[in-house]
């Protein structure tokens, strides 16, 4: 059987080169991408740290002095109070769970700002993000502590004037000599003061970016922001799970009789849900295109392996006929063919995978942010080539399929009448 | 020539399997490659109100560090504040026109007096905004430099806002408010396809009728504007940055007692390099995302190549005999070579006509899931005019796509057979 086998491929080596070919670049294409979605697979699957189910942001304007109802000379006091109204306001809404604001800090934001912590020989050297909030920002995107901290005693440490740190703050320093979680409790320096030191009241599990951001982006230190005089401006509220059913159109329709509250307003609202489809869209939009890619490639190992047998089997006929008269039975015929097939990918396989991994050692594919991973390791190597196997293998079956199924339903006496 | 086109015919009938496989796999090459060049055309090919695309150049964002030799390094990456935007770019000399505005649009209430407020997208900008972009204007004209330098509450509104407002788009002098400010709508405009993401807006007022020109960061140096420049034409480029990075240097002098120091990260940009770049803290490059295009050209086109050599050899492998008798009867090897090249091409046009019709058809319907852009804070989908998608340089991209993926094709199939030895040929052996 087997030397049949490889008789016949010896036989037709011009179109099986061909076939090799094509299967060699189909491989290597299919590995990178199938690698590229593992990765991002891992990278989507760690806990985000947040969560932005029934989550808004609130836009708030101010009136200038070209608008009728402008309050000119308005007073600090005054803002202070127009906006403890506002929040006092949108708290005693029956819908809404928790009022927060925040200052580059919210999930999905376009800006961000950076600071640094020290602490004894420790002095973090890479980015790490600045998030000024009030208390209840915490409570709202629903952080969460280490030592099982919950929101509310989050929110509570963040009013005590502390600062909370994320786990993986320290992941990226060479040699800290400990964990973030050993500045529980401790004195520190941040954001390039040292003038003072605030105290690290709790320590966060990683708060991401966003889904598919890897890196220095996901380490955090959350200030509260009487220990700054950053003006908070980003408004964002949860709103209760079982009454966010019209929350944006009821709020709206508000607006103008209860949140134009001295020179301010809120001059829009948008759903956490639609801020995350815009700020992932750029890798959704990767996905999508390697997707394609992927399927365009399928249809061509179909295609070609279609158009391959379909012409061999028809030069063929005769040559099944007289094996089906000698009694080679339908599918002993299929198994050839397929066999044919499977066993031109099976030997170009370990020439794609050298190729493969000369790409992942030049660091040209995808990017695994952790420990010992990176660009290259030999089991996500096994893996993926593995798939790339049998993904191609599935298409080559479909492929000599159809052939294959014309070449069982040859008759004999029909093929072989001119003999 | 129509003996190519029978023979192609006829080829196809004789081999039908062959034939709609090649025919199939073809028009999905040049679909999807079609479908790449229109993604990447949208964001560069002048359409109304940006018509002159190829004469822009931005400068959305700025970026500062803090001066060498200080104790930290810092950065800050955004738009400028009108101060700086003025000094570096208002100065310039060689450009026809410089607009400062807002880079993004933002979200505002408009209503009419006395009833509930709407939420559009709002973009502020100065008088020359209308001179490097081309609105069509439906109703009444531009706010003017006199009515900007005084800050008049004039706006510029799009038909379906004025529609939503007032049921009728003639509504030029009326009063609106935005922002709970009232304004004077100045013109009304034909509305705008999110995908002019610089034009992009329903409503446009000046920036000094409103604070914008107060919100500004780091000693007034950076702020929320963004600028444009149309140049005269493209050959001016050099000389713009020139004149810009020289401003630059004049703008560091003065703010150096700041601690800060501007730098121009080899901006302002093209409108190439502007739309493949989505950080102010990196520049865009360009080089790289012509490279990933080529890489997936390249795929699009090697792998159906490879699949239609074999099907075009075991063809030519049925003719053995044919190209016999015609080698025999003094047919020249080059004259058979290009007939079998001809012959293919019949057959890839025919497909790569299919395939980019087909892609046309494709963006259209499907042109919200194509090309909403990232990181858009717009509240609407991209509309997509078919004008767009249907360019001459994507008809001229299809043909020559049709003839690479024809010669790589037949290339090495058609010169073999053209050198086969004519006896061994009459005998039909390969």
């Amino acid at each position: 059987m087997d030397q049949k086998l490889f008789k016949q491929i010896k036989n037709e080596w011009r179109s099986n080169l061909w076939l090799a070919i094509e299967l060699l670049i189909v491989s290597v294409v299919m590995w990178y991408i199938i690698d590229y979605f593992y990765v991002d697979y891992r990278v989507y699957n760690e806990p985000l740290g947040f969560d932005t189910e029934h989550c808004y942001r609130l836009d708030v304007s101010y009136l200038n002095e070209k608008s009728p109802d402008y309050i000119a000379d308005a007073s600090e006091e005054e803002w202070v109070s127009w906006m403890n109204t506002l929040e006092d306001r949108l708290r005693a809404r029956p819908e809404i769970e928790a009022v927060g604001r925040g200052q580059n800090s919210h999930p999905y934001n376009g800006s961000n700002s950076g600071t640094m912590l020290k602490y004894d020989t420790i002095n973090t050297s890479s980015y790490v993000i600045r998030r000024v909030v009030s208390p209840d920002f915490v409570r709202v995107f629903r952080y969460e502590g280490i030592n099982g901290e919950t929101p509310d005693q989050l929110a509570e440490i963040l009013d005590k004037g502390e600062i909370l740190i994320s786990e993986n703050l320290l992941s990226m320093e060479k040699d800290p000599g400990m964990d973030a979680a050993d500045l529980m409790g401790k004195d520190v320096y941040i954001d390039w003061d040292t003038t003072r030191t605030v105290r690290v009241g709790a320590v966060l599990k990683p708060v991401k970016y966003s889904e598919f951001l890897q890196g220095p982006m996901n380490r955090t230190i959350v200030i509260p922001e009487r220990l700054t005089n950053v003006n908070t401006n980003e408004w964002v509220v949860r709103v209760k799970e079982n009454m966010d059913k019209d929350f944006e159109k009821n709020l709206r329709a508000d607006i103008d009789r209860h949140f134009r509250i001295g020179n301010m307003y809120i001059s829009n609202i948008k759903p956490f849900s639609v801020l995350r489809d815009s700020y992932i869209k750029a890798e959704k939009d990767t996905i999508r295109n390697m997707l394609t890619v992927m399927g365009f490639l399928m249809v061509n190992i179909f295609l070609g392996l279609l158009g391959t047998f379909w012409f061999r089997t028809q030069q063929r006929t005769r040559d099944i006929a007289v094996r089906k008269v000698s009694g080679a039975t339908s599918g002993d015929i299929l198994r050839l063919l397929f066999g044919e097939g499977l066993l031109i990918l099976t030997v170009v396989t370990p020439i794609a995978i050298a190729i493969d991994a000369n790409i992942a050692n030049l660091e040209l594919s995808a990017y695994l942010h952790g420990a010992g991973d990176g660009y290259f390791a030999w089991w996500r190597l096994a893996l993926c080539g593995g798939l790339t196997y049998i993904v191609m293998a599935i298409m080559i079956v479909v492929g000599i399929a159809i052939p294959a199924y014309r070449a069982m339903h040859i008759t004999p006496a029909v093929a072989l009448h001119n003999e | 020539m129509i003996n190519i086109f029978r023979q192609a015919l006829a080829q196809l009938k004789a081999q039908k399997m062959l034939g709609i496989i090649s025919i199939v796999g073809t028009a999905l090459a040049i679909f999807l490659i079609m479908v790449v060049v229109m993604l990447q055309q949208v964001k560069v090919v002048p359409f109304a109100p940006e018509s002159n695309r190829d004469r822009l150049l931005h400068a959305s964002m700025a970026s500062i560090k803090t001066v060498d030799g200080a104790d930290n390094y810092f950065e800050s990456n955004g738009p400028l504040s009108y101060e700086s935007a003025r000094k570096l770019f208002y100065a310039l000399e060689t450009p026809e026109a410089v607009s400062i505005y807002e880079p993004g649009t933002s979200t505002a209430p408009v209503s009419l007096p006395a009833s509930q407020a709407v939420s559009v997208d709002i973009r502020n900008t100065d008088d020359n905004f209308w001179k490097v972009f081309d609105f069509s204007f439906v109703s009444g004209k531009p706010y003017d430099k006199a009515a900007f330098d005084s800050g008049l509450a004039e706006a510029v509104i799009c038909e379906s806002v004025a529609r939503r407002l007032f049921g009728s788009v003639d509504v030029a002098g009326k009063e609106i408010l935005i922002n709970y400010v009232p304004y004077t709508v100045a013109g009304v405009v034909k509305d705008v396809s999110t995908l002019a993401g610089h034009a992009y807006a329903s409503v446009w007022v000046p920036f000094t009728s409103t604070n914008m020109v107060n919100w500004t960061w780091n000693y007034d140096i950076m702020g929320s504007l963004g600028v444009t420049i149309l140049a005269r034409n493209r050959d001016d480029f050099d000389r713009i940055r020139h004149e810009y990075e020289e401003n630059v240097r004049q703008l560091n002098k003065e703010i150096e007692s700041t601690g800060w120091e501007m730098i121009t990260r080899n901006r302002p940009y093209d409108q190439e390099k502007e739309a493949c770049g989505a950080w102010a803290n990196i520049e865009p490059d360009v080089e790289g995302a012509r490279r990933m295009r080529w890489i997936i050209f390249a795929i699009l086109l090697i792998v159906p190549a490879v699949n239609l050599s074999s099907m075009s050899e075991s063809r030519l492998r049925r003719r053995v005999e044919e190209i016999g008798v015609r080698r025999a009867f003094g047919c020249r090897r080059s004259e058979l070579f290009a007939g079998i090249v001809g012959e293919n091409l019949v057959t890839t046009l025919i497909a790569g006509m299919l395939g980019w019709i087909m892609s046309v058809i494709f963006a259209w319907v499907f042109s919200s899931f194509l090309f909403t852009a990232p990181y858009s804070t717009v509240s609407v989908m991209p509309k997509v005019d078919i004008t767009m998608l249907v360019q001459p340089s994507t008809f001229l991209w299809a043909i020559l796509f049709c003839f690479v993926l024809n010669l790589l094709s037949t290339g090495l199939p058609a010169w073999r057979a053209s050198r086969i030895n004519v006896v061994n040929a009459l005998n039909a052996k390969l």
